[in-house]
């Protein structure tokens, strides 16, 4: 149970540096009044960003990656249950990966 | 959405941590992950889960625990938190026809806790009519409590559950974003467009070797900016 110093400051760093991140944002906007146009990027962003952050992700993994995405929308469209959804999806990889 | 009828109650709290409950399948084995590797890096159990408890951003403390050097890399880390969290910034800006309603430590406690899937549940209640802005607090204080577990389980655990590389459990956090993807889509003329820009960029950046934020944050701007540019052209 160390705790050193150079450590505690690489960490302090990190959290000081994500908490601007998380309100420096917000905080940006609420004073500056965003024009129309940015403001309608951000009611954009949500899909985006998880569809940049999927893509290569499932790209990494090839064909069973995709296949697996397919059925995770599919469970999640149909039981709208975010649990069977994952566990589908890391059912799929697992056998997927047996067969291709 | 905006203006008055914005709350911010216990039972808010209550139903964001338990809609909050499923996500952690997803977030567990990354932080199972995070413990392990910030062991092998020689961070005591104390120091790590200080990272996990006051940073709470999973990519984040990876990446930086990759280019852990000793003594420990400040500036480093530093900046690879603020550039890989970056994307943090749009998402409390986002929330803003919740937030905007908060003061003081409920608006500031609030965004300290603001993470991907938080975000993403809360955009999605609020979508859906959702007026509680605990409901964002509270999936945010589910997920940072089983973080810390999920953590540190993998710091004391590290040698013995150590899974291979490549272990199915770890599509369990694309999986996650696959699934959330679902209540976010809003129907093919206001979505296909962007979502499949988002994606080619994000793989052109990709496989053109970029590294850990640079494909998510050429996909999500450039898909946000044409999803905005179609909306306008349509008004």
């Amino acid at each position: 149970m160390t705790l050193r110093l150079d450590v505690l400051l690489a960490i302090l760093g990190m959290a000081l540096a994500t908490y601007l991140c998380r309100a420096g944002g917000y905080a940006l906007f609420r004073a500056l009044r965003p024009p129309r146009f940015v403001e309608m990027t951000l009611q954009h962003l949500p899909g985006p960003i998880f569809v940049a952050y999927v893509a290569p992700a499932l790209a990494m993994q090839g064909l069973k990656g995709f296949v697996a995405a397919a059925l995770v929308v599919l469970a999640q469209a149909v039981t709208r249950n975010l649990a069977v959804a994952i566990a589908v999806g890391v059912a799929a990889i697992w056998v997927l990966g047996m067969v291709v | 959405m905006s203006g008055p009828g914005i709350s911010f109650t216990r039972a808010g709290v209550l139903r964001g941590a338990r809609q909050a409950i499923p996500l952690v399948i997803g977030t567990f084995p990354f932080g199972l992950v995070v413990g392990v590797i910030s062991a092998a890096k020689g961070l005591s159990l104390l120091e790590t889960l200080l990272m996990s408890g006051l940073v709470f951003a999973g990519s984040s403390q990876l990446l930086a625990l990759e280019l852990w050097t000793d003594p420990a890399p400040v500036a480093a880390a530093t900046l690879a938190a603020l550039v890989v969290n970056m994307r943090l910034a749009p998402m409390g800006a986002a929330l803003a026809p919740w937030l905007n309603r908060l003061r003081g430590w409920r608006l500031w406690g609030t965004l300290a806790t603001l993470v991907d899937h938080s975000y993403a549940l809360s955009v999605a209640d609020m979508r859906r009519g959702g007026r509680d802005a605990g409901f964002l607090l509270g999936v945010s204080l589910a997920l940072w409590f089983f973080w810390m577990i999920a953590v540190g389980l993998g710091h004391v655990l590290g040698a013995v559950v150590r899974l291979p590389p490549g272990h199915p459990l770890y599509f369990a956090a694309v999986a996650t974003f696959c699934a959330i993807l679902v209540p976010v889509w809003q129907g093919v003329r206001r979505d296909l467009l962007p979502w499949l820009l988002a994606a080619a960029m994000a793989l052109v950046a990709w496989s053109a070797g970029l590294g850990a934020p640079w494909p998510l944050l050429a996909g999500a701007l450039s898909g946000a900016v044409l999803g905005a540019w179609l909306e306008m052209r349509r008004a």
